[in-house]
């Protein structure tokens, strides 16, 4: 069955085209990548998703219906969750306050303390933050920023999970571990959309792949067909990851 | 809260309730009106340090709810205190119906649309004359009886109406209300994709900051027994309320209360000597609150004074 739907979208920003007949979709219980360089505009797609930009044309349909006058908190209801690229913690709240935001507002609406410090502790858990629940999340190193972005979403019980670079800037172990968790998640239930521009992160974990470039979607398709496209590697990979694949 | 705060709070206000019986009249309209100010500064920063939207003008809920027990004791034989639920819910009423326009606007945008909005509404109350009696003021009705037993009533009425605003705060920092306000208050895009309704919640905190204010001003204007729009739109209680809520610290239950004791006994003491100089000394005040103790007293002093903090402070946010 089909989660979400993308039919002709696109975007400007006054006279500049930043999106343009953008089509693709996402099935239940599956991991979608996105990828493209700087500047494709992932993360312009995601804002429409999530309701945050207003889509200039074409449709967007979650769950069978059109979400396109939809605002972010009604989607959001309706359970599609979010992190974002640069990450939004809310200072002044502790991490765990943090992630009960999540739990107290997301599809999962919890009305009581207790019910939304459960929900995120589960969340934290999850991510393994558990022990960080009481710390200014300001102060965090930026791979367990990005993890309490996760947790947030997570606590609100989504259905689609949209991931925008929560693996960039990662070491090498913290990639492995991050990715570990998105495959847990998957195992879970969750659709997930993942973005990212490092190539390497996205290929192990997704089952389908989007290439976008400069606005059009140049690609769609397995990961392993993704690298041996001539039109990925001549706009995206460039020779150098070519040669190394 | 813990057992030690909630019995010193305690003591707090035990102490606020014998007061009146020890010290003198002087001192019973000094705390009356700190009792006012806290009032103000507690409601109003429920919209402002919760929420993050500096809602300079805020006196204008101030104002309007002393013109509702104004016009409805005169003109409509009201008690005084009947009047008060109606001061609450035209805090309200006035608070939705503005929030829909200008909550959309930020930062000094949505200040300087506040201080608009107390201008005009200070002008339609001045021009209405026959319910107001424009420029010229309402007189009220005045209350009979001992005056030692008057500045008792005012006393009290003050201190319940502040620790209405006091109780108010703290329930919404408390429950799920008060998460959705101080995320709206860091970033709204993020507390919009959480879920939370943004322009609804700000306008459900805005119009609860106006109703404790609006309560405020309905016993103000039966204190004073006559009031104008100059009187009950004043300028200067916004900057007052604004050092307070700074000078406490904005965003917490106890900061502007805290700002408000200290403020308005300070000026008591030593500024009454120097009525003209009080908007300088004002200034300065703020001035030193951003370089010394941007958080405010209570964020800042929790663990102690120390001159030290103050240093480190001053280091931290000088440019
Ligand atoms: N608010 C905006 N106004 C104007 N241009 C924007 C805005 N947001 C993004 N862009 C432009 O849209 C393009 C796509 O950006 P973005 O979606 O952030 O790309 P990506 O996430 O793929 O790196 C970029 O050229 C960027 O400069
Ligand atoms: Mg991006």
């Amino acid at each position: 069955m089909i989660m979400l739907e993308t039919k002709n979208v696109a975007k400007n920003y006054g006279g500049l085209k930043v999106l343009s007949d953008v089509n693709f979709n996402v099935t239940n219980g599956e991991i979608l990548g996105i990828i493209g360089p700087n500047g494709a505009g992932k993360t312009t797609l995601m804002n429409m998703i999530s309701r945050l930009t207003p889509i200039t044309g074409g449709v967007i349909v979650y769950k069978g219906e059109t979400i396109n006058d939809k605002k972010p908190y009604e989607v959001s209801k309706m359970g599609i969750s979010r992190t974002f690229q640069v990450v939004k913690p809310f200072g002044g709240l502790s991490v765990l306050e943090n992630v009960m935001v999540g739990a107290f507002y997301g599809k999962r609406s919890v009305k009581t303390k207790r019910e939304a410090r459960l929900a995120a502790e589960e969340a934290l858990g999850i991510v393994g933050l558990e022990t960080m629940s009481n710390k200014d999340p300001r102060t965090l190193p930026l791979a367990q920023r990005k993890k309490l972005e996760v947790a947030r979403a997570l606590a609100m019980d989504p259905d689609l999970l949209l991931l925008d670079e929560v693996m960039a800037g990662l070491d090498a172990r913290e990639l492995c571990d991050m990715m570990s968790e998105i495959l847990k998640l998957k195992e879970k239930g969750i659709t997930i959309i993942v973005i990212e521009h490092v190539m390497k992160a996205i290929m192990g974990i997704s089952d389908r792949i989007v290439v976008l470039h400069l606005g059009r979607k140049i690609f769609e398709g397995r990961p392993d067909e993704v690298v041996k496209d001539p039109a990925v590697i001549e706009a995206y990979l460039g020779t150098k990851y070519a040669a190394k694949g | 809260m813990k057992k030690k705060n909630v019995i010193s709070f305690a003591l707090f206000i035990i102490t606020l309730a014998v007061l009146p019986h020890l010290v003198s009249g002087y001192w019973q309209r000094v705390l009356t009106q700190t009792f006012l100010f806290a009032s103000i500064a507690v409601g109003s920063n429920i919209i402002i340090g919760y929420t993050g939207y500096p809602a300079f003008g805020n006196i204008a809920f101030f104002g309007v709810g002393a013109y509702v027990t104004g016009v409805l004791t005169t003109k409509y034989n009201m008690a005084f205190v009947a009047t008060l639920p109606f001061c609450a819910l035209s805090g309200i009423v006035l608070a939705i119906l503005l929030g829909i326009p200008i909550l959309r606007l930020k930062g000094h945008y949505f200040a300087i649309a506040t201080v608009g909005v107390m201008e005009t509404i200070k002008e339609l109350i001045d021009n209405m004359t026959e319910l107001t009696g424009g420029g010229l003021g309402l007189t009220l009705p005045i209350m009979q009886g001992e005056p030692e037993h008057i500045y008792r009533f005012f006393y009290y009425a003050m201190l319940l109406c502040m620790l209405f605003a006091l109780l108010l705060s703290y329930v919404i920092s408390k429950v799920k209300l008060g998460y959705a306000l101080r995320a709206i208050r860091v970033d709204e895009d993020a507390a919009s994709v959480m879920g939370i309704n943004t322009p609804l919640y700000k306008t459900f905190a805005w119009a609860l900051s106006a109703s404790a204010v609006g309560i405020a001003g309905g016993i103000y204007a039966y204190w004073l027994s006559y009031i104008d729009p100059h009187t009950v739109f004043v300028g200067t209680y916004s900057v007052k309320m604004f050092a307070m809520i700074l000078l406490g610290g904005a965003g917490t239950v106890m900061g502007p209360l805290l700002g408000a004791f200290t403020l308005e006994l300070i000026s008591e003491l030593i500024w009454s000597k120097f009525i003209a100089i009080h908007g300088m000394v004002l200034g300065l005040l703020i001035i030193f609150i951003i370089l010394f103790i941007p958080k405010g007293m209570f964020e800042t002093f929790k663990g102690g004074f120390s001159f030290r903090k103050l240093l480190t402070n001053l280091r931290e946010n000088s440019l």
